[in-house]
C-alpha cells in the first residue's frame, strides 16, 4: 500500500514539475520542434521525389518551394545536428 | 507565316529536351549528394570528430554555398583520414581558409588529408599540439633517457670475451642469496673482477 502511495506521489510530483514550465518556454520548445519536424519533411520529400523521379528533379524542387542551393543549405543544417539527422534517415526509411 | 516559327522549334526542340534533361541529370546528382550528407556526417562523428568541428565545416559549406557534391567528396575524404590519423582540431577553420585559397573538390581533400597525415593522431592518441608539447618535453626528458641508454649499449659493443665472462660470473652470483656465506665470497670476488678492468 505505502508503495502504491509513493509512486502515485512521484507521479504527481513528475505532473507538478512539469507544470512548472513557463508557458513561453514550452511554446519555444514546441515551435523548435516544428521548425526542425517541418525542416526534415521538406528535405525527406524532395530526397524521396527526386530519387523516385531523377528527370523531374527541377519540378520537385520547385514544388517545395526550394532552388538547388537553399536545398543543399538545408542538408548542411541536418548533417550538422546528429538529432535531425535521426529523424532525416527515419523519414527517407533508412535510405542513403 | 506558321511555317518560319514551326521550323526551327522542330530543328531546337530535341537539342533543348537533351539539355534540359542533361541539366536535370546535374540537379539530381547534387539532391542525391545532398542527401547523403547526413548519414556521412553520422559516420565523421563516429569517427572520433567532434560535433563541434563538424557543425563549423558544414557551416562553412553553407555560408560559401559549396555544392553537394564538392561536399560530399570532402566529408568522405574527412572521414577516411580522420579514421586512419583521428580527428584535426580547427578543421572548420583549415577548410575555410583552403577554400578561400580556390582549393576545391579533389584539390581540397587532398589538403584535407595531408593535414589529417601531419597533425593527426598516429594512433599515440595525441592531436597534433600534443604530439607537439610532447617532442618539446622528449627535449627535456625523453632524450635524456635516450642519451643514457646509448652508452650502455656502446659498453655492450665494447665488451671483450673476458669481461663477459665476468659478467656471466656476476649474474650468477647475484642470482644466488646473499645471505649465505659462500655467496658473500663469490660476490666479493666477482665485483672485484668487474671493477678491475676500471
Amino acid at each position: 500500500m505505502r508503495r502504491i502511495i509513493c509512486g502515485v506521489a512521484l507521479a504527481l510530483a513528475a505532473c507538478a514539475s512539469d507544470d512548472d514550465t513557463p508557458p513561453a518556454a514550452r511554446a519555444t520548445d514546441s515551435v523548435a520542434v516544428d521548425t526542425s519536424m517541418a525542416m526534415v519533411t521538406r528535405a525527406a520529400t524532395v530526397t524521396l521525389g527526386v530519387e523516385a523521379m531523377p528527370a523531374k528533379a527541377d519540378s520537385i524542387l520547385a514544388a517545395a518551394s526550394l532552388t538547388i542551393e537553399e536545398y543543399e543549405a538545408l542538408m548542411y543544417r541536418i548533417a550538422a545536428d546528429s538529432a535531425l539527422s535521426a529523424l532525416y534517415g527515419d523519414a527517407i526509411g533508412g535510405k542513403r | 507565316m506558321r511555317a518560319p516559327v514551326l521550323i526551327p522549334l522542330l530543328v531546337l526542340g530535341p537539342a533543348l529536351l537533351e539539355a534540359q534533361a542533361e541539366s536535370s541529370a546535374a540537379l539530381a546528382s547534387r539532391i542525391t549528394a545532398a542527401a547523403a550528407l547526413p548519414a556521412l556526417a553520422e559516420e565523421i562523428r563516429g569517427s572520433g570528430v567532434s560535433r563541434s568541428e563538424l557543425t563549423s565545416l558544414l557551416d562553412v559549406f553553407r555560408t560559401k554555398n559549396i555544392p553537394a557534391p564538392d561536399a560530399k567528396v570532402i566529408l568522405e575524404e574527412e572521414r577516411s583520414a580522420a579514421r586512419d590519423h583521428g580527428p584535426v582540431p580547427g578543421l572548420g577553420s583549415f577548410v575555410q581558409a583552403r577554400l578561400d585559397e580556390g582549393l576545391r573538390g579533389r584539390e581540397l581533400a587532398a589538403a584535407i588529408r595531408a593535414e589529417h597525415a601531419a597533425r593527426g593522431i598516429g594512433g599515440d592518441g595525441m592531436s597534433g599540439n600534443a604530439r607537439g608539447k610532447s617532442a618539446e618535453r622528449g627535449n627535456a626528458s625523453g632524450r635524456g633517457n635516450r642519451d643514457d641508454q646509448a652508452p650502455a649499449r656502446r659498453d655492450d659493443e665494447r665488451t671483450t670475451p673476458e669481461s663477459r665472462a665476468d659478467d656471466r660470473k656476476t649474474s650468477d652470483t647475484a642470482s644466488r642469496k646473499p645471505s649465505e656465506p659462500g655467496n658473500r665470497k663469490a660476490d666479493d670476488a666477482g665485483n672485484r673482477k668487474v671493477e678491475a678492468p676500471r
